[in-house]
């Protein structure tokens, strides 16, 4: 008897696991809801993205310059963007913990001034951070005299939107309830958040084979592209991509949509020749690859239970 | 008859009085709670920073000689405009205490709170430097400069957290405020004056 209970306690244990397992697996399979998309299309998600681009980009950048500096330069570059990029992504994770939270919902809703002003410190919170964290070791570093421009833009773009996403919670407040941890994971954190340091890869048109800090990039930036004049000599395929290959990085031919942005570098060799990396180099399998909320809305029906005339799409 | 009128005086007594003291108990609860806000030091700047921006307009009011109509009238209009934003702030401190579902929300999430209200001094300092500081500077050549003034703002968004924590206290035993309570006690006392108001 003793015996036909433990196996019972053991394939109920089993089966809840594997259900949970199931529902994980089978919530972030979800299609993205309308109102969830509409949100992550909105001109402050845009935004935010674009800031990831360009903290990326300068990293991506400084990167391929890196054997002008010291390696105690190049750390103060490095915890500073890491340190940086931990901030953006936390700010990602707080967002995604309001949309779960059912009674921050409800209090969002009720006084969404109190909410965007919250969110509007945070975000004046991190642009005085970027700027003092990582910009200014970059500068200093560089001993470059750029002002950073095109962020402090993005950044006041950033505030002035930011009592939009009040409209974005209220539209998805039906949905919300429905919204789990794995799905939001899918759809708005993975690809939002800020890379780390080693899961960028150095510009390769400017790489400098020479580089000898490569104890900086952990093997991630070996140059696939050596600048060569030979169009003959082919090139070993790219083999140290990140771990997180599903994630956003600066430079894989399999592009994501988030990838797409004209703020990207362009990729050029060191005779200022488009590199060879769309012919010659074949990169590494994706294997969860991120999704695309800029994807046109699937036709077939949603598969949660919510009624189609709770659902506003403006 | 008389058995009857010897139960219904003290009744009657009772029932007259009763009201009386549930508003006396009230009264106190709401007393206790409201002198621990008042006595934060974020309120405590508060004053400070009224009692500094009517000095500084008595001082400008003192050697209006100096200046013409129209600059006397860019200095009233930048202080009128500051310290209206300022009292703006506390009416919506009032508010909040009258409004039982925000006091809730306080309680539950003080963090947003003291965001939200952090970034709204932020935007008084803002406004201050922009507005009332930059028009004295202006006109008195920068003999008065407005700088306490504008060190006390700064300091008073530091203050925002333990004064939410002072309102996350007071909901314990106070549900919410009435209003004219809240006027008597609250505003009357930290309403910046008008710039008529102001004289010796």
């Amino acid at each position: 008897m003793k015996k036909i209970l433990c196996l019972l306690i053991i394939l109920t244990s089993c089966l809840n696991q594997s259900f949970t397992i199931a529902q994980g697996t089978a919530s972030s399979n979800k299609q993205l809801d309308p109102a969830l998309r509409k949100f992550v299309q909105s001109e402050i998600m845009i935004k935010f993205k674009d800031l990831k681009r360009e903290a990326e980009n300068s990293v991506s950048s400084f990167k391929s310059e890196m054997n002008n500096f010291k390696p105690d330069q190049i750390q103060k570059v490095k915890s500073g963007y890491d340190k940086t990029a931990d901030r953006f992504n936390q700010e990602l994770e707080n967002m995604k913990m309001d949309f779960v939270n059912k009674k921050k919902l409800k209090y969002i809703l009720e006084f969404p001034k109190d909410y965007s002003r919250s969110l509007e410190l945070n975000f004046r919170e991190l642009a005085q951070y970027y700027a003092e964290n990582f910009q200014q070791p970059l500068q200093d570093v560089r001993q470059s005299k750029e002002d950073g421009g095109i962020v402090i833009a993005l950044f006041m773009e950033l505030f002035k939107l930011v009592p939009e996403v009040i409209n974005h919670f209220n539209e998805m407040k039906e949905m919300a309830a429905r919204y789990d941890d794995a799905y939001l994971e899918k759809w708005l954190i993975t690809p939002f958040k800020f890379l780390t340091w080693t899961e960028i890869q150095a510009e390769a048109g400017y790489m400098n084979m020479n580089n000898t800090n490569n104890l900086y990039n952990n093997g991630l930036n070996n140059n696939p592209y050596p600048a060569t004049s030979d169009p003959n000599t082919s090139f070993p395929p790219v083999a140290n991509q990140p771990a997180t290959s599903g994630a956003d990085t600066i430079r894989t031919s399999t592009q994501n949509w988030w990838e797409t942005n004209s703020t990207l570098p362009v990729p050029t060799n060191v005779d200022g020749s488009a590199p060879l990396k769309n012919t010659n180099v074949k990169s590494t399998p994706v294997k969860t690859k991120a999704p695309d909320p800029f994807s046109p809305t699937p036709v077939q029906k949603d598969t949660t239970k919510i009624k189609p005339s709770s659902i506003k799409v403006n | 008859m008389k058995k009857g009128i010897h139960f219904t005086i003290p009744i009657l007594i009772f029932l007259l009085t009763h009201p009386f003291v549930g508003f006396t108990q009230k009264r106190e609860k709401m007393d206790g709670a409201l002198r621990a806000f008042i006595e934060t030091p974020f309120m405590q700047k508060f004053k400070d920073l009224r009692l500094e921006s009517e000095n500084l307009a008595l001082t400008f009011k003192e050697n209006k000689q100096n200046y013409s109509a129209a600059q006397i009238n860019r200095v009233k209009t930048a202080y009128q405009k500051t310290v209206d934003k300022f009292n703006t702030q506390l009416l919506d401190i009032k508010a909040d205490f009258m409004n039982e579902r925000k006091l809730q929300y306080i309680q539950d999430f003080p963090e947003d709170y003291t965001n939200g209200l952090t970034s709204d001094i932020n935007d008084l300092t803002s406004f201050y430097q922009s507005n009332l500081q930059l028009t004295i500077q202006d006109v008195t050549d920068a003999t008065v400069d407005g700088n306490s003034l504008l060190t006390l703002v700064a300091e008073l968004a530091k203050l925002v957290p333990g004064m939410v924590t002072s309102i996350s206290e007071l909901r314990s035993s106070v549900k919410k405020f009435e209003e004219t309570y809240l006027e008597e006690k609250l505003i009357g006392p930290y309403k910046f004056k008008s710039w008529d108001e102001i004289n010796y």
